[in-house]
């Protein structure tokens, strides 16, 4: 089974790789509307990321050891203390997006990006690179006894017109090896 | 008056000495900086050791330096917008101390205490009762999150945190080398003699009773160009008559 999660994180996290790099090419072959978009599409796949979270399974064949301590300890995704610690960690996530676009607002004026400026903003980026991978951790460890959903269905069943846009967004975020599993998910369909 | 980036033509005062130390500073911190994101991205260690090694040497020598010989001497200036600049500077040092630190911190952190981190954030997260239940499991805890993640992704977790203390770093300290050329610069200019000055670039290029005083002057003089050579060559000789 291909997890559709994985995958998403993967793209996310290209995605923000792509978005500092397009930061360094502000004022030569990039501008900083380029930018504000990678971000704001980032958002918007994170949404989709956060709507199929709740289906993500790990392999039966290598959760049946943490499956049992997880259930020792009773800690999974779906109880309360679960959505209390992926709550706070996609608080992270959506307070670390809005520094991004608090700064690019606060001190970006008439087009202008001093060096200054774009270091924070690579920095913003980073923490909310960090974040978004630090919850993908907390999501898998924390969906061991979740072994009645799977996620890549919940992507094969998204609305249409939805599934292609992240397909695209996802496409150009991808290498190629991911691109084929992520269409193998599709396919399915 | 030379400007931050870009070539250095002339050094109208010998604490303008601080414009090539900057560049070549500037220069290191971006070069191991793409190390470190070379490491996030799955890359080899040591030659980021070696290079976040020179950096942390080097700049905190250099800031350690400045706060007697260069900081210490000067009377307070409150700007117009209510800033401070010497005590802003030493606030600013102190700052680039911590975060080198964090750097070194984070080189250190092994997989392991990944683990052990990672299991104090989800026992942090959790309400009161629960807190206590999983702080009495916390093994349990962290065999969980190592069968989970593994060593690749614990491995994973270590290297974005050292990738983001060594940028952290190098915005400190960027904006602290802006801050001084803008503030403290001038400051010292109004406020110290030539031969003053002289002496604070002296106790900046080389360190007495070092096996090898010349330790930062060789570093900044092979990072500069030709032309930025012989303004440092010509201050050097300078501070050898006064010396």
């Amino acid at each position: 089974m291909i997890c559709a999660l994985d995958l998403l994180h993967k793209a996310l996290s290209t995605g923000l790789i792509h978005a500092v790099k397009i930061l360094k090419e502000i004022g030569t072959s990039q501008s900083i509307s380029s930018f504000e978009l990678e971000i704001t599409t980032w958002v918007t796949a994170y949404y989709t990321y956060s709507e199929i979270e709740n289906y993500h399974n790990v392999r039966a064949s290598e959760s049946r050891d943490n499956l049992d301590m997880l259930r020792r300890l009773n800690l999974e995704r779906s109880n309360e203390s679960g959505m209390q610690i992926v709550q706070k960690s996609e608080d992270l996530i959506f307070d670390s997006a809005q520094f991004v676009f608090d700064t690019l607002h606060e001190e970006v004026s008439k087009g202008v990006l001093i060096p200054r400026v774009r270091n924070h903003l690579e920095l913003n980026v980073v923490d909310l690179q960090i974040n978004m991978d630090n919850h993908h951790d907390l999501v898998k460890v924390l969906s061991m006894r979740n072994s009645s959903h799977d996620c890549a269905s919940k992507l094969q069943g998204m609305h249409l017109s939805d599934k292609d846009w992240l397909i695209d967004w996802m496409s150009k975020r991808l290498d190629e090896m991911n691109i084929l599993k992520m269409k193998s998910i599709i396919d399915a369909d | 008056m030379p400007s931050f980036t870009g070539e250095i033509t002339a050094l109208e005062s010998p604490i303008d000495v601080m414009y090539l130390m900057h560049k070549v500073f500037m220069k290191h911190s971006l070069k191991t900086e793409k190390l470190a994101f070379g490491v996030f991205q799955g890359g080899d260690l040591k030659e980021l050791k070696i290079a976040l090694d020179e950096w942390l040497k080097h700049i905190l020598y250099h800031v350690d330096t400045e706060d007697v010989f260069l900081t210490d001497p000067l009377k307070e200036k409150t700007l117009p917008d209510g800033r401070m600049v010497v005590k802003d500077n030493v606030t600013e040092h102190d700052q680039i101390r911590l975060d080198g630190r964090d750097v070194l911190d984070n080189f250190s952190q092994d997989i392991q205490q990944e683990s052990v981190k990672l299991s104090r954030d989800l026992i942090l997260a959790v309400d009161d009762q629960k807190h206590e239940e999983l702080l009495d499991r916390v093994e349990d805890l962290q065999k969980a999150i190592d069968k989970v993640l593994g060593k690749d992704g614990l491995r994973l977790r270590s290297r974005r945190y050292l990738y983001r203390s060594v940028l952290a770093l190098k915005v400190t300290e960027f904006d602290h080398f802006e801050n001084e050329e803008a503030s403290v610069l001038p400051l010292v200019k109004e406020q110290m003699s030539r031969d003053q000055q002289l002496e604070c670039a002296r106790k900046l290029l080389f360190q007495d009773g070092a096996t090898l005083p010349g330790w930062i002057f060789d570093f900044i003089n092979n990072g500069l160009c030709h032309s930025e050579r012989i303004l440092l060559q010509d201050l050097r000789k300078e501070i050898d008559v006064k010396s």
